[in-house]
C-alpha cells in the first residue's frame, strides 16, 4: 500500500532496571489494516502497547501517528493525537446510556441542555453501520462484556481514532461472541480506514482477524509478515522460539533436570497424598480430581478463563464447594474460609498483588507477619522483638533488597513477590498455592523466584501448585503438569516430557 | 537491619500546633498560663474523646457519624438511671453501655447488610439524638449525685480529672493500636480489605469492635459533658462535637481512605482545634468566626491528606503536578501499574 501509514513504530526501545524490555521494535499499520501482535508472556506485547498508548514513555526511538512525529506524555495525549486504546478492564460508565458513553466529553447540546435526542440518533447511525445491534438508550451496565466492548470501540471510532489498540479483547468472550466481534472490528476497520492493533495470544482468532502479523519475543520483532505469507506452524515457531537454546542461557536450568529425576513420584508411590481432590465441582469448574503429593510441584496450565484461579480460590474458601471431595493430610476438607483454609496449612499468594496481596502502607515487618500473628502474642500484646527476629530470619535467604520498615508499596514488583514468600514461609504450610508467582516481574527476579519455589517443594517437603500462563516457566517449575479447559482438568502430565507447544496446543 | 530513625509523621502537625500555641501566647498575656492550658485542654477533651473514637473507626475506612449523638444519649441515659435512685457508677456503666450498643449496631449493619458507613451512621445518629429526646421530652434532666461531678470537674493535684482521663485514654488506644494483634488488624484492614482477609483477619470482628470502640469514647465524652453540667442535656453534642472530631482525626494526619493515622495525630489535632477555640476566646474574636477559622483549618488539612494519598496512586505531587502542566508521564512506578492497568494481559 502507498498510503501514509496510520501508525508507524520505529527502533523503540525500553528498559526496566537495565533489563531491556524492547529492543528495536518497529511496526507500521496501515488505514483499514489489522495487525496482530503476539508474543510470550513477558515478550514485550503490554509494554510496546502502554507505549503506544502513551501510559509510558520509551527510551528511544520514533512514534508517529499519519505520518506525524508525536511524543505522548500521557493517555490523553495518545488520544488527542488519535490513538485509542481498549483494555481488557473496561472505562465505560455503568450508569450511563450507550450514547451518552460514545460522546463523552462532546455531548451534542441544545442551549445548555443536553440533547440526548441527537445523540441517540448519530450514536443508532455508527451502531447500525457496523451492524453493532444495541439500543442507544440502553444503560451500559445491562450490556455483555463483549457489547461493552464494541461500544468502547465506537466511542473510540467517534472520538476520530485513527488507530484502535485491543488489548486481548476476546479474553472474557464466549465463542460466538469473539466471531461477532472479529467481524465488527475488521468491519470498522475497513469501513472507517482505521488501523486496528489486536494483541491476543490465541492464534486461531489472530487468522480470523489480522491482515498482517507481527510476533514479539524477548523484546525483540522476530516475525513480521502477513498472514497469507506465512502459516500457523511457522508462527508458533516463531512464539516459541528456540527454546532448547534460552533455556542454556537461564541458570536455573542447570538444576532442574537432577530435580525432575528425583521427583517423588517415583519413589514414594505409597506415600499418602498431601492433597487428594476428587470429582470436585463448583459454579465453573466440572470433575475435577487431581493429587499433589509432598515435596512436589504441581504446575496448572491453562487460558485466562479456564478455572485454574477459580480451582485456588475454591480451595481457599473463597469459591463455594458444590460437590465432590477434598482430603488434606487424609482428612476430609471443607473449604469454608480463608482462615479456615490457613487453619489446613493452606497458604495463598494470590495472582493480583496489588489488588489483594498485601495492604501497601504497612510496613514489610507487618506484613510479613499478618498471618501469623497469633503465634507471637500473648493476650493479644505483640512481642515486635519476636515478631522482628522470625521475619529478618526468613527474609535473610530471600535477598530481599529494601527497608523492611518502611511500607511495602516502595519495594519493587519482585521483592513484593519476595515479601509474599516470606510470609507464606513464615505460616509454615503444608500446601501452597501461587497464582502467577512471576507476573509483572522483571526476568533475573524470575529466576530466582522459580529456584526459591523449587526449594520450598524439595527442601520444606510441602506441595506446591503453581498456575502460570508462561509454558516455559511451568515446565522448568513443575515436577507434573495439569491442563485446565473450560472448567475441566486433564490427568497431569510429567513436565519432563512435555513441549511448550504442547502444552499450548492441550488447552486449546 | 534496624531502620534508621525517621521522623515520624506527625511532626508536621505538632509543630504547627507549637507555632499556634506560641502566637496566641505572645498576643496576650492570659494565654500561656497554666491554668489557661488546662482549662483549654479540658474544654477540648470532648472533641479529643470522639476524635480517638473517630480514629479507630477512619482506619479502617469508615466513619462514624454517630458521635455527636452518643454525648446526648450517654448524657441522659445516666442522668435518669441516677434520678431512679440508682447509684451514680450504675449510671455510667448503663450510659457506657447504651453508645457502645449504638456501636455495636453500626458495626453489625455495615459488614454484614454492607450498607456505607456514611449511611448507617446518619440514620443511627438521627435515632440516637431522638431517644434522650423522646425520654426527657427536651427538658434537661439535673444530676444529684455529687460523686458524679468529680468526672468532668474534679482535680488531681493542678491536672483537671478529664485531663487525665483523656490521657489516659490516649495512652492505652495508642498502646492498643500500635502494639496488639487488633491494633494491626484495624490498619490492614483499612490498608486493603480484601488482602487482609486473605491473610486470614477476621474482618467482621474488626468492623464491629472499632465501631463498638468508638461508641464507647463517645459515651465517656458524654458523661464528662454531662457530669461538668451536672445534668442530662437531651441536646448535648448536636452542635459542632461531631464536626470537630472527624476534623480532629483528619488534620491530624489520618486518612479518610483508611490504613494512615494515628491516636498520637488525633489528639494533637483535636488539642490544636482546642487552642484556637479558646485563643479566639481569649482574645474575645466573636465565636462566629471559630467554626470558620476551623473550617479553614480542616481544608488545608483535607488537602494535605488528599494529595498524599495521590502519591500512595504512585504519582508524587510534584509529578502529579508536572503532568497537570503537561512536561512529563505520570508513571513513576511501571512495574507495579502493568498488574493493575493490564489485567491478565501478558
Amino acid at each position: 500500500m502507498s498510503e501514509v501509514p496510520v501508525l508507524e513504530v520505529i527502533d523503540i526501545n525500553k528498559t526496566y532496571n537495565h533489563v531491556p524490555v524492547l529492543r528495536d521494535v518497529s511496526l507500521r499499520v496501515d488505514p483499514g489494516q489489522v495487525r496482530a501482535l503476539i508474543g510470550h508472556n513477558g515478550a514485550g506485547k503490554s509494554t510496546l502497547l502502554r507505549i503506544l498508548a502513551g501510559a509510558e514513555s520509551p527510551d528511544s526511538g520514533l512514534l508517529k501517528v499519519a505520518g506525524m512525529v508525536r511524543t505522548f506524555s500521557s493517555p490523553r495525549d495518545a488520544q488527542n493525537a488519535g490513538v485509542a486504546a481498549v483494555y481488557q478492564e473496561l472505562r465505560l460508565l455503568p450508569e450511563l446510556t450507550v450514547a451518552e458513553n460514545i460522546y463523552l466529553g462532546q455531548e451534542a447540546r441544545s442551549g445548555v441542555f443536553l440533547d440526548r435526542r441527537t445523540m441517540a440518533r448519530s450514536a443508532r447511525q455508527v451502531l447500525e453501520a457496523h451492524h453493532v445491534l444495541i439500543d442507544p438508550y440502553q444503560k451500559v451496565r445491562y450490556l455483555s462484556h463483549a457489547q461493552r466492548q464494541l461500544v468502547e470501540v465506537i466511542a473510540a471510532l467517534e472520538r476520530n481514532a485513527k488507530v484502535i489498540l485491543l488489548d486481548e479483547p476476546t479474553t472474557a468472550l464466549q465463542s460466538e461472541q469473539i466471531d461477532d466481534l472479529i467481524t465488527t472490528v475488521k468491519n470498522i476497520a475497513y469501513v472507517g480506514q482505521v488501523g486496528v492493533i489486536f494483541v491476543s495470544h490465541k492464534l486461531e482468532e489472530v487468522w480470523a482477524i489480522a491482515d498482517v502479523i507481527t510476533v514479539l519475543r524477548d523484546g525483540g520483532v522476530v516475525l513480521d509478515a502477513s498472514k497469507d505469507s506465512v502459516d500457523k506452524e511457522t508462527v508458533t515457531q516463531f512464539i516459541v522460539g528456540d527454546a532448547y537454546d534460552q533455556q542454556q542461557q537461564d541458570p536455573t536450568n542447570n538444576s532442574i533436570p537432577g530435580v525432575h529425576n528425583t521427583s517423588p513420584s517415583g519413589e514414594s508411590n505409597d506415600e499418602e497424598p498431601l492433597l487428594t481432590v476428587r470429582s470436585v465441582e463448583s459454579a465453573v469448574l466440572h470433575n475435577i480430581s487431581l493429587d499433589v503429593k509432598r515435596g512436589e510441584v504441581l504446575g496448572l496450565y491453562g487460558l485466562v478463563g479456564s478455572g485454574r484461579s477459580d480451582f485456588f480460590k475454591l480451595l481457599y474458601g473463597l469459591h463455594p464447594l458444590l460437590s465432590g471431595t477434598i482430603y488434606v493430610q487424609g482428612k476430609s476438607y471443607h473449604p469454608r474460609s480463608p482462615r479456615d483454609a490457613m487453619n489446613h496449612g493452606i497458604a495463598y499468594v494470590t495472582e493480583e498483588r496489588k489488588y489483594d496481596g498485601f495492604i501497601p502502607m504497612l510496613s514489610t515487618i507487618q506484613n510479613v507477619a499478618l498471618p501469623s500473628i497469633s503465634r507471637y502474642q500473648t493476650a493479644g500484646w505483640v512481642h515486635r522483638d519476636k515478631v522482628d527476629r522470625a521475619v529478618n530470619d526468613i527474609i535473610k535467604p530471600l535477598n530481599l533488597r529494601g527497608d523492611v520498615n518502611r511500607a511495602v508499596k516502595t519495594l519493587s514488583g519482585g521483592n513484593q513477590q519476595k515479601m509474599l514468600f516470606a510470609r507464606t514461609l513464615l505460616q509454615e504450610p503444608q500446601l501452597v498455592l501461587l497464582d502467577e508467582p512471576t507476573k509483572g516481574i522483571d526476568i533475573g527476579a524470575k529466576a530466582e523466584i522459580h529456584r526459591l519455589v523449587r526449594k520450598f517443594a524439595s527442601e520444606k517437603g510441602v506441595g506446591v501448585l503453581v498456575i502460570s500462563s508462561e509454558e516455559e516457566e511451568l515446565l522448568t517449575v513443575s515436577d507434573r503438569i495439569i491442563v485446565f479447559r473450560g472448567g475441566f482438568s486433564s490427568d497431569a502430565f510429567e513436565a519432563r516430557h512435555l513441549t511448550e507447544t504442547q502444552l499450548r496446543n492441550l488447552a486449546l | 537491619m534496624k531502620a534508621k530513625r525517621r521522623l515520624p509523621d506527625e511532626i508536621g502537625i505538632f509543630s504547627v500546633l507549637v507555632v499556634v500555641y506560641l502566637i496566641f501566647g505572645v498576643m496576650t498575656t492570659t494565654f500561656m498560663t497554666t491554668s489557661n492550658t488546662f482549662t483549654l485542654l479540658l474544654n477540648g477533651s470532648v472533641v479529643a474523646l470522639l476524635a480517638i473514637g473517630e480514629t479507630f473507626v477512619l482506619l479502617t475506612g469508615g466513619i462514624d457519624l454517630s458521635v455527636g449523638a452518643g454525648i446526648a444519649l450517654s448524657g441522659v441515659v445516666a442522668a435518669i438511671t441516677i434520678q431512679h435512685g440508682f447509684p451514680w457508677y450504675l449510671g455510667v456503666l448503663f450510659a457506657l453501655a447504651a453508645t457502645m450498643a449504638v456501636g455495636f449496631f453500626n458495626g453489625m449493619v455495615i459488614h454484614y447488610v454492607k450498607v456505607p458507613p456514611f449511611i448507617v451512621t446518619f440514620a443511627t445518629m438521627g435515632v440516637a439524638s431522638s431517644i434522650p429526646l423522646i425520654l426527657t421530652k427536651a427538658v434537661p434532666i439535673p444530676i444529684a449525685a455529687s460523686q458524679f461531678s468529680f468526672i468532668g470537674q474534679g482535680f488531681i493535684g493542678p491536672i483537671p480529672f478529664a485531663v487525665l482521663l483523656l490521657a489516659i485514654v490516649a495512652i492505652l488506644t495508642h498502646l492498643i493500636l500500635s502494639r496488639t494483634v487488633f491494633g494491626l488488624h484495624v490498619y490492614s484492614v483499612g490498608g486493603n480489605r480484601e488482602a487482609a482477609r486473605l491473610a486470614g483477619v477476621n474482618t467482621a470482628k474488626v468492623d464491629v469492635a472499632v465501631y463498638m470502640v468508638s461508641g464507647l469514647l463517645s459515651g465517656v465524652a458524654g458523661l464528662l459533658d454531662a457530669s461538668r453540667l451536672m445534668s442530662g442535656y437531651p441536646t448535648a453534642g448536636s452542635g459542632t462535637s461531631l464536626f470537630f472530631s472527624i476534623a480532629a482525626a483528619v488534620v491530624g494526619g489520618v486518612s479518610l481512605f483508611g490504613g494512615i493515622g494515628s491516636i498520637t495525630g488525633a489528639v494533637i489535632g483535636a488539642v490544636l482545634i482546642a487552642v484556637v477555640s479558646d485563643g479566639m476566646d481569649v482574645m474575645n474574636v466573636s465565636s462566629y468566626w471559630q467554626p470558620l477559622v476551623i473550617g479553614l483549618i480542616i481544608l488545608v488539612g483535607v488537602t494535605i491528606d488528599t494529595l498524599r494519598a495521590a502519591q500512595a496512586q504512585r504519582t508524587s505531587f510534584r509529578q502529579a503536578l508536572l503532568a497537570r502542566l503537561g512536561r512529563q508521564a505520570v508513571h513513576s512506578d511501571e512495574k507495579t501499574s502493568e498488574s493493575l492497568t493490564h489485567k491478565g494481559a501478558m
